[in-house]
């Protein structure tokens, strides 16, 4: 009962933001439609692309959802810290472990809510309009996972300290881009070749994500002083 | 557990950095009592309140709210005590009603029909949405909140706070009636003293983290006097009367507030300076409170 009041509330905190992401996500869907039509539109004897441009749309609504996770995930504690609204929660007699946890699924249905949409724009693209000609490989969801798993956990972890909601995003966003740079980087100096540099980045990024997510979660749980 | 008393703070300190917010506080509000927590900006007593809630953990002390400590045993503590904060922070999208349906979630005791009793009492529209609410009005809710529980301690932190007179009225004539129905124990914070007296049994009076007086406010109103002495020419002040809280020399005049009051602590003044008159002056709360911080401010 406690933990679905607090989903309801969660969820709802996250409205705006959502709504603002279906925007981004179908960005990439108006601009490969507006590159058909213009290509129809201007060529004599229009050839067919639409299936083609699906596909890059699928794949820039991935990338848009992508962006997207470090924001829902960095709202998620540090959006009621910024508008003070954690406040009024402190006064109630809500177990800590509770809340905690609603916030994070919160975060995590709606993080999953764009991409699940945009799979199954994808498995329609894939498997009926390209007839499954080039469908990704696991390996290749594999990455979006993980990439997805990596922004989300520390934009939590950054949710747990920061007051804004954007910092903890940006912070969400800019931790795994420099990490992917300075692994890249390692990798190059040590002469790891190509699979060698993969597998580094692998490692390096789960690591990274399992700690943020700890130390994000034990963070959250043991703020308890309202100053 | 009814023995006990509601509050007991014993001992208790708390630091922000360098700033000591509260230094070595003991006071007891024993049950059914309506404590008035007066102080000037910055005296402690939001870091008091926030303390008996639970929100703060205490550097030194022993805190009981209802027998429980509110640090270890916060969440009893909360579903126990009805607390309206200085500030009303509520979630802007949520509509009155919405507020109210998700609050009644975390406490076993609310009371649905005494919800509703107070949005009507207190004129709140239900499908108002908090962001268009005035700051009068979200102090009622946050007293609706902190009554549905039908909770036998209250803490009211500065609820007058920012309200003009009209607001501050209703509010107030609306606690008192909500009140009226059964006995609490309640802390009562505020600037306006007037006030104070209509809700408080008891005042606490803090001033830089220091309890400086806790008494019954009727004792407090009785037993403290302004006295008036007119010295004689180039006459100063030789030894003043016991429990003076303040006093100041102006030429010929010399005032002081004493406590605990009576007919010898005029004698004793007679006794020991040579005077040409005295005039025992009655004081209302607001020059009592005045005074006690004046005087320990220069007694520091």
């Amino acid at each position: 009962m406690i933990l679905r009041a607090l989903l309801w509330k969660d969820l709802r905190q996250h409205a705006r933001l959502l709504a603002a992401g279906v925007v981004v996500v179908l960005i990439p869907y108006v601009l490969v439609t507006l590159v058909g039509l213009i290509e129809r539109a201007t060529t004599e004897s229009p050839n067919n692309k639409w299936t083609e441009l699906l596909r890059i749309g699928v794949i820039g609504g991935f990338g848009a959802s992508l962006v997207l996770v470090p924001f829902f995930s960095g709202n998620s504690l540090a959006g009621e810290r910024g508008d003070r609204t954690a406040e009024f929660l402190a006064c109630l007699p809500i177990p800590r472990g509770t809340m905690v946890t609603s916030k994070f699924i919160a975060a995590v249905v709606v993080s999953s809510l764009l991409f699940a949409a945009n799979a199954v724009v994808g498995l329609y693209v894939f498997l009926v309009l390209d007839a499954g000609r080039d469908v990704p490989t696991i390996r290749q969801a594999g990455v979006l996972f993980g990439m997805a798993f990596v922004l989300f956990t520390t934009a939590w972890c950054a949710s747990s300290f920061a007051r804004s909601a954007a910092l903890a995003a940006a912070a969400g966003l800019g931790i795994p881009m420099a990490l992917l740079i300075v692994t890249d980087a390692i990798g190059e100096a040590a002469k790891l070749g190509s699979e060698g540099i993969t597998e580094l980045l692998y490692w390096s990024t789960m690591i990274v994500a399992v700690i943020a997510l700890g130390v994000g979660t034990l963070n959250a749980l043991r703020q308890r002083e309202l100053r | 557990m009814s023995g006990e008393a509601g509050f007991v703070l014993h001992g208790v300190s708390k630091r922000f950095g360098r700033n000591e917010a509260l230094r070595r506080l003991s006071i007891e509000i024993p049950r059914g009592t309506a404590l008035g927590l007066l102080g000037p900006n910055g005296a402690g007593k939001t870091t008091a309140v926030k303390l008996l809630m639970g929100l703060l953990r205490p550097d030194a002390g022993d805190i009981r709210v209802d027998g429980l400590n509110p640090w270890t045993d916060a969440l009893g503590v909360k579903s126990r005590v009805g607390y309206v904060p200085e500030q009303q922070y509520f979630h802007r999208w949520m509509r009155v009603d919405q507020i109210l349906s998700f609050c009644r979630t975390f406490y076993p005791t609310w009371n649905d029909d005494l919800a509703s009793d107070l949005i009507l009492l207190l004129e709140i529209d239900p499908r108002a949405k908090a962001a268009s609410l005035s700051k009068g009005t979200l102090v009622k809710l946050a007293l609706t909140v902190a009554l549905a529980h039908e909770p036998e301690l209250l803490i009211l932190d500065e609820p007058m706070a920012g309200l003009d007179p009209m607001a501050r009225e209703e509010l107030l004539s609306g606690l008192l009636r909500s009140l009226s129905d059964r006995p609490r124990t309640m802390i009562f914070s505020s600037h306006t003293l007037g006030d104070v007296q209509r809700m408080a049994d008891q005042i606490a009076i803090l001033d830089r983290g220091e309890l400086i007086v806790h008494a019954p406010v009727d004792q407090l109103l009785r037993g403290t006097k302004r006295l008036r002495v007119v010295l004689p020419d180039r006459q100063t002040p030789t030894v003043a009367p016991p429990n003076v809280v303040w006093q100041n020399v102006d030429d010929r005049q010399w005032l002081l507030t004493v406590r605990d009051f009576s007919s010898e602590t005029v004698q004793q003044l007679r006794a020991r300076n040579k005077v040409d008159a005295v005039d025992v002056v009655d004081l209302g709360l607001e020059d009592i409170f005045k005074d006690y911080v004046r005087g320990r401010r220069v007694s520091a």
